[in-house]
């Protein structure tokens, strides 16, 4: 009798789901993170369950998307072709499309102490020009070793015209102990390939951890399996960009079967509301906050409005919902952590939430308190609006930004927790529109996990 | 839904619409401008007068399309062709109300040998390019057989009619399902709170007015500025500005300049459209050098000239309201062309530091005065020309020591393999960025050439020179000036 666990782990929400051979059941659990840690409810699951032993871990790793996005990984050390040491922060995204003063760019997630050039260099034709010294790579290993760094990126120009640089220090450094991550470019733009080597070795230190703490609690000495943008395959020692995409390949898995054609699903989540296609392949190229970057990723475009982002008011004296996303830390109002409105808390107003997956379950009642709120941001100086047009006002205004995203001429299609919701308020203000609901499980990704086969 | 909503939904369709361009504007056949999505300064003024002077001229239908790229038409400079395109499903009382889609198509640019735009390009005055759902061929192979016609002309020019139409499909869409009527009241009205919200943005202004002049063409031109902020009116006069043999700007190109300048210091997201640019008066003396009309070549005027505009005006207004001082960024964009003994053309400009606040340091390298930037793939540039790059990378200490440091500028390093041309503009006339209150100033912009011999030869402010193989040509851009003086234990230390 083999026992698969399937695992989902974002940044606020544990999904773990028991499949055996011996049983037609799966037993599945949803764990409120912020309340109950990672530890905490695994050892709750084995306990219940009365687990003894597990064949196979199959996990579907989204936190890292999350770190990612509040950039709270761990720089590595990144070694780069001299000359190029500000290159890929000098191409980082400018933060307003307006002009300013002073405008900024995207903060790097890169520690610039620790990029070093070196001296080698090879020609657009794989020629070598300049060969790599290995008294340089000693000495940077020294300084490396100094500074307590244990993953190292590896950037070097025309790495895919001639790999002997790349391979040579990717052999040096692991000899001595650190993991290397070799930019191995097979795109055009030398930056989407570093930045790949350098996120995976950004991530590493978080996945590492994850995974031994996962494995920690399991008992038996499972086989672990990770899904990523193109399947299910045996964990990877070292972190890799396509399992960013898991969640995006599971759902498409879930959904491709339902007669959609190219249409897309938008799936309204409790952490993320965004879009897919579920019959589109692969692209090479992952357009991330900082820029491409090289990675076989899934189409998967967040709406522009999300479940815990935050309410002001805007230029026009509108109550609308910001771009800074709060997540579950502290989170929404309605859950007694957070101190700002957010859509979730506007949606808790209305009576959805009570029936929602795990949160139901932590709702306060303070009403009241998210009412004022929402009411007292409203500034428009033509008129004061009565407390039920400030709501509704500002939840008409989410619904049509999700509106402007429909097609207006074919059925759109729902799933996620939040999924009848947004049907029945979209339908009540637009009811010519197609809408249909695949499916309101907050563990579709989950579901599908148990019939994954490794690739 | 309540009226700020409306504009709120109008605002989002607006941006959403133009999202897929690099520069684009939606413009009400009166010549308002409804959104103008800006990826420079010149963007910001030309964008009406393109869809005024293509209409006025070619009365544009549903989904007829207009090339241009005279600067005196609305255009930019040369390299920069725009789309104009007739929409007519706004619906009014009299029957549907027309509004033009402006977009702006980049091409590499060409630096041009001599001093007259046409040698900066083909001038192309507005022409019908696309009508009943075809291009028109004639005029594209017209325009495809001129020596200076850009490269990927075709498929550019082709991408945009593609984009534009997807825009108006868009709009056509999107207005249905804004759940109110798209109407030329809802316009008018939207405009209207435009203006107000700006003029009330303006409240925090302080009132006055300053007089600059900067000397620029070693001391033969004057740029002069009267600054005046008034309770509804933020004036920017000229008046006393003579012509240029270097700078020449269209009148909208300096309107554009002063519109980001004056946006800027607000410190808030302003919708740029007529009600907000409503609160903005220029004024330019005909044939000085911030309204050109002669033919002289414009690339520098419509860049750098528009960014030294901006500064000077930034200047003023940190006169004005010492709240908004702030040291002087970076100007040129220290521009370069090499054409090679093969044929190619390579083109590279570069980003600036930026000056210190009062609040923070100045950001290094980043042009303040665009959205869109060009910084290529190494790999790829190094594929497609005879050219080795041999760094890209921060200028270090150019920015001026301070409190806050200004941002430091970039050096870039590249070395011919094959021997070529070089063409070269840089506005250098500012040659050290001011620091302000004890902050030191910034380096200037610098472009230098040495030979495979190893003799290095420092250029001037512009010019053109022949470049043998294994030359290595070394650029510097300006780094921003300091605020604040370094406290003398720091220094001590």
């Amino acid at each position: 009798m083999a026992n698969r666990l399937c695992l989902s782990v974002s940044e606020s929400f544990l999904q773990v789901g028991l499949s055996a051979d011996d049983s037609e059941q799966n037993h599945e659990r949803v764990y409120f993170l912020p309340k109950s840690p990672i530890a905490k409810s695994l050892q709750d699951f084995v306990g219940y369950h009365k687990i003894e032993s597990v064949d196979e871990v199959h996990m579907n790793l989204k936190s890292p998307l999350y770190l990612l996005r509040k950039q709270l990984g761990t720089p590595p050390a990144i070694l780069v072709t001299a000359g190029f040491e500000d290159w890929l922060n000098m191409n980082l995204p400018i933060l307003h499309s307006d002009f300013r003063m002073q405008p900024k760019r995207l903060h790097s997630p890169l520690d610039r102490d620790l990029v070093f050039g070196l001296n080698e260099r090879v020609s657009s034709n794989g020629e070598i020009i300049s060969a790599i010294d290995e008294s340089e790579l000693e000495f940077l290993t020294s300084k490396l070793k100094m500074t307590k760094v244990e993953d190292v990126a590896l950037c070097f120009l025309h790495s895919d015209k001639n790999t002997d640089h790349l391979n040579f220090a990717t052999e040096y450094f692991r000899e001595r102990g650190f993991r290397v991550f070799p930019a191995n470019q097979n795109v055009p733009d030398e930056k989407a390939a570093w930045w790949r080597a350098i996120l995976c070795a950004y991530l590493q230190p978080f996945y590492k951890e994850s995974c031994e703490q996962i494995l920690e609690l399991i008992p038996g000495q499972p086989q672990i399996s990770l899904s990523t943008s193109t399947g299910t395959q045996s964990a990877p020692d070292f972190f890799e960009l396509e399992s960013l995409f898991g969640e995006t390949y599971l759902l498409s898995k879930t959904f491709r079967a339902n007669p959609i054609d190219n249409q897309p699903v938008f799936y309204f989540g409790l952490e993320d509301f965004f879009s897919f296609l579920p019959n589109e392949e692969c692209d090479q190229l992952w357009q991330s906050q900082l820029g491409f970057v090289q990675a076989q990723a899934r189409n998967h475009k967040l709406l522009p409005i999300q479940p815990t982002q935050v309410f002001d008011s805007n230029y026009w004296g509108s109550v609308e919902l910001t771009n800074e996303n709060v997540g579950y830390e502290p989170g929404p109002m309605c859950l007694g952590r957070g101190i700002r409105p957010t859509l979730l808390d506007l949606i808790y107003l209305t009576g959805s939430l009570k029936d929602a997956p795990v949160l139901s379950d932590h709702l306060k009642k303070n009403t009241s308190r998210i009412k004022e709120a929402l009411v007292g941001l409203q500034e428009d100086p033509e008129r004061i609006l009565s407390e039920k047009d400030v709501l509704s006002n500002a939840l008409e205004l989410c619904l049509r930004k999700v509106i402007l995203n429909l097609n207006p001429d074919e059925k759109n299609f729902f799933a996620g927790p939040l999924a009848v919701f947004m049907h029945d308020r979209i339908r009540k203000i637009e009811p010519r529109l197609k809408l249909e609901i695949l499916d309101t499980e907050m563990t579709s990704a989950l579901k599908s996990l148990y019939s994954e086969d490794r690739t | 839904m309540n009226p700020s909503g409306q504009y709120t939904l109008l605002q989002q369709v607006f941006e959403s619409i133009l999202s897929d361009f690099v520069g684009a504007a939606i413009i009400d056949e009166s010549g308002r401008a409804l959104a103008i999505k800006s990826s420079d300064l010149v963007d910001l003024g030309s964008f009406p007068t393109a869809a005024e002077v293509s209409d006025k001229y070619m009365q544009l239908k549903h989904n007829e399309v207009v090339l241009l790229n005279d600067p005196h038409s609305g255009g930019s400079h040369l390299s920069s062709m725009t789309l104009v395109m007739g929409y007519e499903k706004l619906a009014s009382r009299s029957g549907n109300k027309k509004l033009l889609f402006c977009a702006r198509i980049p091409f590499r640019p060409v630096l041009g040998e001599g001093d007259t735009l046409d040698q900066e390009g083909i001038r192309i005055p507005p022409a019908p390019v696309f009508s009943d759902g075809n291009i028109n061929t004639e005029l594209m192979s017209a325009l495809l057989q001129h020596p200076l016609c850009p490269e990927h002309f075709k498929s550019y020019i082709e991408k945009g009619l593609e984009k534009l139409l997807k825009a108006s499909k868009s709009l056509e869409s999107q207005s249905s399902m804004l759940g109110f009527s798209f109407s030329d009241k809802l316009v008018n009205d939207y405009l209207d709170q435009s203006h107000k919200r700006c003029l009330k943005a303006l409240d925090d202004f302080s009132l006055g007015e300053t007089k600059l002049e900067q000397s620029l063409d070693a001391g033969k031109t004057k740029l002069a500025l009267h600054l005046t902020s008034e309770e509804k009116l933020i004036r920017f006069d000229f008046t006393g500005t003579t012509a240029s043999q270097t700078l020449h700007l269209t009148d909208n190109a300096t309107f554009g300049a002063c519109a980001g300048a004056l946006f800027s210091a607000l410190g808030l997201v302003v919708p740029k459209n007529h009600g907000s640019l409503q609160t903005i008066n220029v004024v330019t003396p005909k044939n000085s050098m911030v309204n050109s009309t002669a033919n002289k070549s414009m690339y520098l005027g419509m860049t750098d000239g528009t960014s030294l505009v901006a500064s000077l005006a930034l200047k003023a207004i940190g006169q004005i309201d010492p709240r908004k001082r702030l040291a002087q960024s970076g100007i040129s964009q220290c521009s370069i062309e090499l054409i090679f003994e093969d044929g190619k053309r390579y083109f590279d400009h570069n980003q600036m530091g930026l000056a210190a606040g009062p609040e923070q340091p100045g950001v290094d390298a980043l042009d303040p005065w665009k959205r869109s930037h060009l910084n290529p793939s190494i790999a790829q540039v190094e594929s497609r020309f005879p050219l080795k790059v041999l760094s890209h990378s921060l200028r270090q200490k150019s920015g001026g020591s301070g409190f806050n440091q200004g941002g430091d500028g970039v050096t870039r390093k590249l070395e011919t393999t094959q021997s070529s041309t070089m063409i070269w503009r840089i506005f250098d006339e500012w040659k050290k960025n001011e620091g302000i209150e004890g902050g030191k100033t910034g380096s200037g912009p610098e472009v230098a050439v040495t030979f495979s011999d190893g003799k290095s030869q420092s250029l001037g402010a512009s010019g053109k020179i022949e470049l043998p193989a294994g030359s290595v040509i070394t650029i510097h851009s300006a780094g921003g000036g300091g605020v604040g003086e370094i406290p003398k234990e720091t220094e001590d230390f």
